[in-house]
């Protein structure tokens, strides 16, 4: 019997009504290394299981997602704190606000593969999301026999709301009038949206599911703006009255959105650029990809209202991004400049690449501690 | 021949026998892998899901990478001799897999009809003409032992 490779303590439980997506699943896993992968053919099944053993991971899996939801649901009754990963054949952002809600940490729309897997279990096991979701390293003991009553009910999904802690919402004005009334509502609306699509946005890696995302999170910034543009500022610019504190209240948390997404844009492009010159090779032609990525990323930094918005870490990373950039450029000329010469042919020119907008330099004032960490670290 | 011996006749799948070991209980692990999901496949395409078909020939995608890529880091470490020879073939095959997955996605679903007889055919006559030669050449201790899902990734990142 050829042998099986742990690579892992962890285990996982597949609850899959349907045979072939359970064999599916369970093989793909099994690649993955974990310790344990056991599979339950129904939801009694699942909750028999999950009764007496802790998993550090359950996939509800079903073609259908309500069907994918329901297990999940029932399977909460009996496992509060396992991470949960639901797999189902079409995700829509509707349905994510409801798994989110009833504490599904991921979800992974068909068709799947193993890197897919690997990445979101790791993420499920690595990240603790969902109602009363525990860190992987202080895993509880395994249950003994018998079976254990429900901890929690399932609660609401509520990942940490940064906004919430770094800027408490302001006391309501009993003096509101009716308009400003109006207003403060349909602003807590957008609030509330912005943070249900962040809240989807970390929970699905699925491209078409995030292509609808980012433009329900544009369609939520124009109808901020739509509402701005009706709250007329005190002579000044003073944002004295409650409906515009609340108004730049809804306009940061759509900066720490929009801002996290650049962020996840300048590491993408860094890791790219790192590979590449690591390897000290390139294709003719991709640098110029490279920098109409990073002129779209500065376009979202103006948005914002330029750099000064982004961390130092950000920051950083940009600037390092725009030089990397410039070095692989320089060495694709030297080499399209040495093949032209070896073949007489006239010199290519390569299109203007857009030009770096913004300078980066970093503000020496620690933002936080992180940054003090960052600090210290790097002058070692 | 060889495959006709072990083919079930009634599910159609194919049934791993130790003549195929080569040797190494990872790489007969990733072999066994491999039938898993031309298995898989065959039932797959019993029913209409595409999805779920196009997912087998996805993970099956990723299990040519991953396995790939340890045969062939295990032989650069022995300098085996034939290893140009036997990663062209790796090649080979990967780009036909790679050709199926793509007209299968790209609104051709009959493209993987014969995917689990080409992936079955392929292997066993790959292990018997070209894995039992590097037999006595790999050991234990040149093959990367880090799980096929997480060599696929770092074979797409190569």
């Amino acid at each position: 019997m050829a042998q099986k490779i742990a690579f892992s303590k962890n285990n996982c439980l597949i609850a899959a009504t349907d045979e072939l997506y359970c064999r599916l699943i369970e093989s793909a896993l099994e690649q993955i290394g974990l310790s344990e992968v056991l599979t339950a053919g129904g939801i009694e099944d699942a909750l028999q299981r999950t009764s007496t053993v802790y998993f550090d991971v359950i996939v509800c899996a079903d073609p259908e997602m309500e069907r994918a939801l329901t297990m999940m649901q029932r399977i909460r009754e009996t496992a509060p704190k396992s991470p949960v990963i639901i797999v189902t054949s079409r995700v829509s952002p509707e349905f994510l606000a409801i798994v989110a809600e009833q504490g599904a940490a991921f979800v992974i729309a068909m068709p799947i593969n193993s890197r897919k897997l690997l990445k979101t279990l790791a993420r499920a096991i690595n990240e603790p999301r969902g109602p009363g979701a525990r860190p992987a390293e202080s895993r509880p003991e395994p249950r003994g026999g018998g079976v254990s009553s429900a901890a929690t009910a399932p609660g609401r999904f509520d990942p940490p709301r940064e906004t919430a802690v770094a800027r408490p919402l302001p006391e309501p004005d009993q003096t509101l009038s009716a308009r400003d009334a109006k207003l403060l509502t349909a602003a807590n609306q957008i609030s509330d949206s912005i943070d249900r699509l962040k809240q989807s946005l970390n929970a699905t890696d699925d491209a078409q599911t995030r292509r609808l995302l980012r433009q329900q999170l544009a369609d939520a910034a124009q109808r901020l703006v739509n509402l701005l543009a009706l709250e007329k500022p005190e002579a000044g610019g003073s944002l004295g009255n409650h409906l515009a504190q609340k108004l730049q209240f809804v306009r940061e948390a759509f900066f720490d959105v929009i801002a996290e997404i650049c962020r996840s844009r300048v590491e993408m492009v860094r890791g790219d650029l790192e590979k590449y010159l690591d390897r000290k090779e390139f294709v003719v032609g991709y640098v110029d990809s490279v920098f109409d990525r990073l002129a779209s990323i500065e376009e979202i930094i103006t948005v914002m209202g330029g750099p000064q918005k982004l961390g130092n870490d950000t920051k950083r990373s940009l600037g390092k991004a725009w030089s990397d950039a410039g070095d692989l450029q320089q060495n694709e000329k030297t080499v399209i400049a040495l093949t032209d010469l070896s073949h007489e042919d006239s010199p290519k020119k390569t299109r203007a690449a857009p030009k770096q907008r913004y300078s980066y330099e970093i503000d020496d004032s620690a933002d936080s501690q992180s940054d003090v960490l960052t600090a210290i670290k790097s002058k070692k | 021949m060889q495959m006709a011996n072990h083919i079930n006749p009634d599910t159609g799948h194919v049934i791993w026998t130790d003549n195929w070991s080569v040797g190494n209980s990872i790489l007969d692990h990733d072999h066994q892998a491999f039938f898993q999901i031309s298995n898989l496949l065959v039932n797959g395409q019993k029913t209409s899901d595409n999805l779920f078909v196009d997912s087998a020939i996805a993970i099956l995608e990723d299990y040519v990478d991953g396995h790939f890529y340890r045969e062939e880091k295990a032989m650069q470490v022995v300098c085996y001799p034939r290893f140009a020879d036997h990663r062209l073939k790796h090649l080979r095959f990967k780009s036909r897999i790679k050709a199926i997955g793509e007209a299968f996605r790209g609104g051709i679903p009959s493209a993987a009809d014969g995917l689990p007889e080409l992936v079955n055919d392929w292997l066993i006559n790959h292990i018997l003409s070209d894995d039992k030669q590097y037999e006595n050449w790999i050991t234990d201790a040149v093959v990367d032992r880090r799980p096929l899902a997480i060599l696929a990734l770092e074979a797409g990142d190569s």
